[in-house]
């Protein structure tokens, strides 16, 4: 027993005659006089005789490296393995705690105290923890995120899931301890349904990456933050609400993502359905490089201020329509949007985004002039896209790069209703009656790029594809990237493949790629 | 080889521990910090830089792996990731633990871990003397010692076999 406790500790750095050893001990091939092939078989044997104890063999750093990605779980029980491994584990540097439904919360709380007790490491690299909090365990997780201070971890990750006190945030949330802003050993930080509320300075000296979310946020406590993370880089809320402006002064920050807004008051929100009023959120970052408005909005209308450094906006969203002929807001917003954007070289829109330009084509309204050079259209191709469509081609007359990509949710309906009735055409032969073909075809475009493409509407994508092979003069390569599907309905694409290679192209230069 | 560096600024010769030798273009070695320092210091002028823990067999994996990242940095992360986990495919354990070993020597972050990785992703799950066997790692405890070790950490152990 007393071998046990007194145990060859390994040291956390690597000792090098130990990895030397054992390294040369394994591969034989590595006694370079031998000649390899020849003697195969024998060398063969040697090898298995060799690969006995072969992960042992690696110096413990590397160890230490491949432990890091196991589950914290798994990382533990290896000190069962031989003594090499007893107390190999105790300096991971990096713990992260997953809750498991099967395992009760009690147990999975105690799991994580005792593993922090038996932890060895010097300097923690990341802490992460993600279970369903309680708030009796408001004290454990408080231990546990002292720890992570004490240890100077460079990365924290509370992520609270299935908080069954969803509504009323303020009692069931997991409230930061006031140490934690004033930490700034922190590079990354990440909150999941925790109570963000700084009293005083908040001092994150290296913060590159905050994500927050699930989370009520006031401006205030968003410009404390702001003011205390001097080289933050990346900032990501998801879920969240409790502010209509966001101003980011801050130099270094580059990248802003803001996803799923929060419906808060939901039931207050019913009740005024009709007359609703479409709520506010301004956003300005004079230095951001990339800006993503994903996921739910809501009923938030999105305004941008001074946008001037950015060079790639995703405006991939949707949002609540309570009437799809009522779409004088959306209208409104997204040609706001767009007029912020005339700077920026790559835009990604929605299908949303898309079926708004379809109802502003209709209204004979353009898009402002774009300068971009990359669009990427994320949607299905089908009758209420395709105005809008024609009116970014139209709108964008330096374009280079062409992207279509069309995963599932595709075909949301959004304003399809409005649209359908606005547009009246015939959907079949839409791109053919386009007669005054777009700038951006005649000079720049030389790549189009159909991403995931389905059976469904097959033939609207190759129609489009007919047209712009027909008028993109300086076309250089048209790719069908149809990996995932193309094995379902091989005969389809094998016909629609032989009819696209048909069609006429008016670069010399275009290939189609499959 | 050596005549072939003269002619071409842009490649360099690297030499396996069973003496191979590959010629790799110079955007394609800087994937390695390990080389990339070389060339940053003096090193670079010399003629062939041998490294003697690495065998010709990695070293081609290794080559392969840092190719295709310096090729496609410009196009898709996602092409980078499917590459990545086609390329560990069906890769024997004997071969993962020298590309560990190759990438931490060359000191080519991406490739150690995702080797790395895929060790880890082999152990994960696995009842220890499945792991034991996998790894052929060698059980130095006592069956009286290992019981112990299991009994004064069962904290850990519950719910496993």
């Amino acid at each position: 027993m007393s071998d046990l406790s007194h145990p060859n500790s390994p040291s956390p750095t690597d000792s090098e005659s130990d990895g030397e050893s054992a390294h040369s001990g394994y591969d034989p091939t590595y006694s370079s006089d031998e000649p390899m092939y020849p003697k195969r078989q024998r060398l063969c044997a040697r090898i298995r005789k060799a690969a006995v104890d072969l992960i042992t063999a690696l110096p413990e750093s590397l160890l230490l490296h491949v432990l890091s990605f196991l589950p914290i779980e798994d990382a533990v029980k290896t000190q069962v393995l031989s003594k090499r491994w007893l107390h190999l584990w105790t300096y991971s540097t990096s713990l992260v705690f997953l809750h498991d439904s099967d395992k009760s919360v009690s147990d999975f709380v105690s799991f994580v105290d005792r593993t922090l007790v038996l932890c060895n490491c010097t300097k923690l690299k990341k802490l992460g923890v993600r279970f369903a909090y309680e708030p009796d365990y408001a004290s454990n997780v408080n231990l546990w995120t002292m720890f992570a201070m004490g240890k100077g971890a460079e990365e924290l990750q509370l992520d609270f899931e299935n908080v069954p006190w969803e509504i009323d945030e303020e009692v069931g949330y997991y409230l930061l301890p006031q140490l934690l802003y004033s930490k700034s050993s922190f590079k990354v930080l990440q909150f999941s349904k925790c109570n963000v509320m700084p009293k005083g300075v908040v001092c994150w000296n290296s913060l590159k990456k905050l994500s927050i979310g699930y989370a009520g946020l006031s401006e205030d406590v968003i410009q404390k933050i702001l003011a205390g993370s001097p080289v933050l880089e990346i900032l990501e809320l998801y879920y969240f609400y409790g502010f209509n402006r966001l101003h980011i002064s801050n130099a270094s920050v580059k990248k802003l993502i803001l996803r799923d807004f929060w419906e808060h008051n939901e039931e207050v929100e019913e009740e005024y359905q009709i007359d609703r009023y479409l709520s506010m959120l301004e956003v300005s970052a004079p230095h951001l490089h990339s800006l993503e408005i994903l996921g739910h909005l809501r009923d938030k209308i999105c305004r941008l201020g001074d946008v001037s450094s950015l060079v790639d906006a995703n405006l991939n969203f949707y949002m609540e329509i309570y009437h799809s002929y009522d779409n004088v807001s959306y209208v409104n917003m997204l040609r706001g949007l767009l007029q912020s954007l005339v700077h920026v070289k790559k835009i990604t829109l929605g299908t949303l985004a898309i079926q708004v330009l379809s109802i502003m084509e209709a209204k004979g309204l353009r898009s402002p002039l774009l300068n971009c050079e990359f669009l990427t259209l994320d949607t299905g191709i089908w009758k209420p896209v395709l105005p809008g469509i024609a009116n970014m081609l139209e709108s964008s007359p330096n374009l280079e790069t062409l992207v279509i990509t069309t995963s599932s949710s595709n075909y949301d309906a959004c304003f399809s209703d409005a649209c359908t009735e606005l547009c009246n055409f015939d959907e079949k032969s839409y791109w053919t009656s386009k007669e005054k073909p777009f700038m951006c075809l005649t000079l720049h475009l030389h790549e189009v790029k159909f991403i995931g493409l389905g059976s469904y509407n097959f033939d609207f994508h190759l129609s489009f594809a007919q047209f712009l092979l027909k008028n993109a003069r300086v076309l250089q390569k048209m790719v069908i990237d149809s990996k995932t599907e193309s094995c379902n309905w091989p005969k389809e694409f094998v016909r629609a493949a032989r009819k696209l290679l048909s069609f006429p192209r008016s670069s010399p230069n275009a290939v189609v790629l499959f | 080889m050596a005549s072939s560096i003269e002619n071409n600024n842009e490649k360099l010769t690297l030499k396996s521990s069973d003496g191979e030798e590959f010629l790799v273009e110079k955007h394609v070695a800087l994937q390695s910090t390990l080389l990339q320092n070389m060339l940053d210091s003096d090193c670079s002028s010399a003629d062939v830089i041998p490294l003697p823990k690495i065998d010709a067999r990695t070293l081609a994996l290794v080559l392969g792996y840092c190719k295709k990242h310096a090729d496609a940095s410009s196009s898709k992360q996602g092409e980078l990731n499917s590459f990545d986990s086609e390329f560990l495919k069906d890769m024997d354990m004997g071969a993962l633990f020298n590309l560990v070993l190759a990438a931490n020597f060359m000191e080519i972050k991406g490739l150690l871990d995702i080797a790395a990785q895929k060790i880890a992703d082999t152990i994960k799950d696995k009842p220890h003397q499945e792991v034991r066997e996998i790894f052929h790692v060698e059980n130095d405890y006592t069956p009286e010692e290992e019981a112990a070790v299991r009994e004064e950490n069962r904290w850990a152990f519950e719910g496993f076999p």
